[in-house]
């Protein structure tokens, strides 16, 4: 990759005492769907708004498209899609009315406007709601409609913080179908979730937990970071007991709920059979234990357990 | 850029459009205003119990008296010739005014003779005593040039009252009225407008786009500005037709005078939206940072001059003071800019300052 649509440098930024983004550093690839996954509060907001210029770093430097986020903004504004956790929606303006105020607010008019209006109604299958008031379009509707309204003016590269929250799976899948075209096309995009399943569909994914980057990588890479047949799923009648008494087993790296199911990382492969006799002699019976691919959700657990093994770099 | 300050401009006309309630209240209040204030809160005084006392008993009495009671302010309570019965009426408050008439009267004018007439007013309600007192001495002036004969003097000391001569409470109030309802509507619509871009999280995305604060401010306050003025106009044109209120000046210097007005009330509106963070919050603050002052230190209704020298002092920072000398002198007495120009400075002075700070706390908090 030639110059990386973001660059970030020791990035921090803290309120008072709290340390909201703590020193970290990535690059972003030109064209690359980029994710940002953590809990509520581990820092993702605060660092995508350090990144689109609205928040000032206080330490350590950022770049996006190779203009400084503490210098020139206002730079970084006239190239940037950007689709916020709340609605950036005008919930009293219908489809169109919206359209027409964030084109014109990006610079946009005549020809050009109702070119790209038309667009955004075309991918964001709007075309049936132009009229409709967006307080009363389904949510998915608004939610295409944002990401519409932030991609008005072309920008190479496009910021979405949460961009899916409280939306259907279906809605979130056909979402996540307009960014793969988007993608497709060359935009850049960073997008910050919570949902594992969306960070799946990422070309690259940080963990990011407590203001700290644990973890950058592909998926795939993220998931070979345990040894095959370490991760098991057990079943038994009560996991949260079980799970007490996991926890004191030498052979258990780590254990965790998932419903009514235990996740647990073993010491080496062949622990697993060792473990049903284990649970059963403490008096879990029924126990069942399956070898599993890890999910992401497994690395997350994994990687924000385990504070010591520190930050690791792009 | 224009074209981004249009796109705030009619963003802010759409929503308004739906948003019923604020229309209501933009267009309605300053109509509603007009009319309580032009009806029911006059400072004219009718039905004022006049008691004649005539000691002269001549023609020239009798005219006077009959001047007074066809004036239409005064009811006739009774007439008598002993200036000592005076004391029962004015005691009992069966009277408020007595119009004496000194023997000889009638004669001293009839021989070009300085004469007096006396006026005994009940004076423990100031504001009536001086109202009526006023009329009495137009009535006077009135009559004088019929007692009359030839070339002598008044019979009482004759003032003229200019630009409002029958001393319309309506000509004094509307003014001060239109500036009232001008502050608070820019104060209050301008500073709502912005608060509820931060309470609805809108003002964060606006803040993402390359909309300047500058182009931010004028797009949102554009429409407000031409809403108050055309409310400024129906009031006025509602106060021309009900009440008898002149608009003797240059349309085009009222217009002049009344935006720059509004500039300040409006810069004032998106500096408290800087400072609340609610639209509860703004709400208030606007309504009593713009009603209060307009109304008691603007000299709406309470003189200026008779102010203890601290309120005085204060007035100065009340756009609505400048606002008002001018309005007054333009509407009413039809002066051109040579005789209010220096209100003209102070609103400007107001209105760059206010504005000043308005757009620096909006780029910082942007």
């Amino acid at each position: 990759m030639s110059q990386p649509a973001v660059r970030a440098v020791e990035l921090s930024r803290w309120f008072g005492a709290f340390r909201a983004v703590d020193r970290v550093s990535f690059e972003v690839g030109t064209g690359e769907v980029f994710g940002f996954l953590g809990s509520n509060g581990a820092g993702k907001t605060t660092t995508i708004r350090m990144l689109c210029g609205l928040l000032a770093p206080s330490s350590g430097s950022g770049e996006v498209l190779g203009f400084d986020v503490a210098t020139q903004p206002h730079e970084i504004k006239r190239r940037i899609g950007y689709m916020s956790q709340r609605f950036s929606l005008y919930a009293d303006l219908t489809v169109d009315e919206n359209l027409a105020f964030w084109g014109g607010a990006y610079g946009l008019g005549g020809a050009r406007l109702r070119e790209r209006v038309a667009w955004a109604i075309e991918v964001g299958a709007l075309a049936s709601r132009r009229g409709t008031v967006v307080r009363e379009l389904p949510v998915g509707f608004r939610q295409r409609l944002a990401l519409g309204c932030a991609l008005l003016h072309e920008p190479p590269i496009v910021f979405l913080d949460e961009p899916t929250g409280g939306v259907d799976p279906e809605a979130r899948r056909r979402f996540w179908d307009l960014i793969d075209t988007l993608a497709a096309a060359g935009t850049t995009v960073f997008v910050t979730t919570h949902y594992m399943d969306e960070a799946e569909r990422c070309g690259r994914v940080a963990l990011m937990h407590a203001g700290k980057l644990l973890a950058l990588d592909t998926v795939p890479r993220l998931k070979a970071r345990f040894e095959s047949g370490t991760v098991v799923e057990i079943a038994c009648p009560r996991p949260a007991a079980a799970m007490r008494h996991l926890e004191g087993l030498p052979a258990v790296h780590e254990v965790a709920l998932f419903g009514d199911l235990l996740h647990a990382i073993l010491a080496a492969p062949g622990a697993a059979s060792g473990l049903v006799a284990a649970l059963e002699a403490a008096g879990h019976a029924p126990a069942t234990v399956t070898a599993i691919d890890p999910s992401l959700e497994d690395v997350f657990i994994h990687v924000i357990s385990r504070p010591s093994t520190g930050r690791e770099q792009a | 850029m224009i074209r981004r300050t249009l796109a705030v401009a009619v963003k802010e006309l759409l929503q308004l459009r739906r948003d019923w309630r604020v229309v209501f209240t933009l267009v309605l209040m300053p109509v509603a205003l007009v009319l309580i204030y032009g009806y029911a809160l006059s400072f004219d005084v009718e039905h004022i119990r006049l008691v004649i006392v005539d000691q002269d008993g001549s023609r020239a009495a009798r005219e006077v008296a009959r001047a007074f009671l066809s004036s239409g302010h005064f009811d006739h309570i009774g007439t008598t010739r002993d200036v000592r019965e005076l004391d029962r009426w004015l005691d009992t408050g069966h009277a408020q005014v007595a119009l004496v008439v000194p023997s000889g009267y009638g004669a001293d004018l009839a021989a070009h003779r300085f004469t007096t007439l006396q006026l005994v007013l009940d004076g423990s309600d100031s504001q009536t005593a001086n109202t009526v007192l006023a009329y009495a001495q137009q009535i006077v002036a009135s009559v004088t040039p019929l007692v009359r004969v030839s070339g002598t003097g008044p019979a009482l000391a004759a003032p003229l009252v200019w630009y409002n001569p029958d001393l319309a409470s309506a000509r004094f109030l509307v003014p001060g009225l239109v500036a009232f309802i001008l502050m608070i509507t820019a104060v209050i619509a301008t500073a709502l407008a912005v608060v509820r871009e931060k309470e609805r999280g809108t003002l964060e995305s606006l803040r993402a786009t390359p909309l300047m604060a500058l182009e931010l401010l004028i797009g949102k306050t554009l429409p407000y500005l031409v809403i108050a003025s055309a409310a400024a106009a129906a009031s006025l044109t509602l106060a021309w037709a009900l009440f008898d209120v002149p608009i003797r000046g240059s349309l085009g210097w009222l217009a002049v005078v009344t935006v720059l007005y509004l500039l300040g009330g409006l810069g004032w509106g998106v500096l408290i939206s800087t400072l609340a963070e609610t639209q509860q919050v703004a709400f208030q603050v606007s309504l009593l940072s713009s009603m209060l002052p307009t109304m008691l230190l603007s000299g709406f209704i309470f003189p200026i001059s008779s102010m203890p020298e601290a309120l005085q002092w204060i007035s100065h920072i009340v756009p609505a003071r400048y606002f008002l000398v001018a309005l007054r002198a333009i509407v009413l007495k039809g002066a051109g800019p040579e005789m209010w120009w220096q209100q003209v400075v102070g609103l400007v002075v107001y209105a760059t300052v206010v504005g000043s700070l308005a757009t620096a706390r909006t780029v910082r908090s942007l």
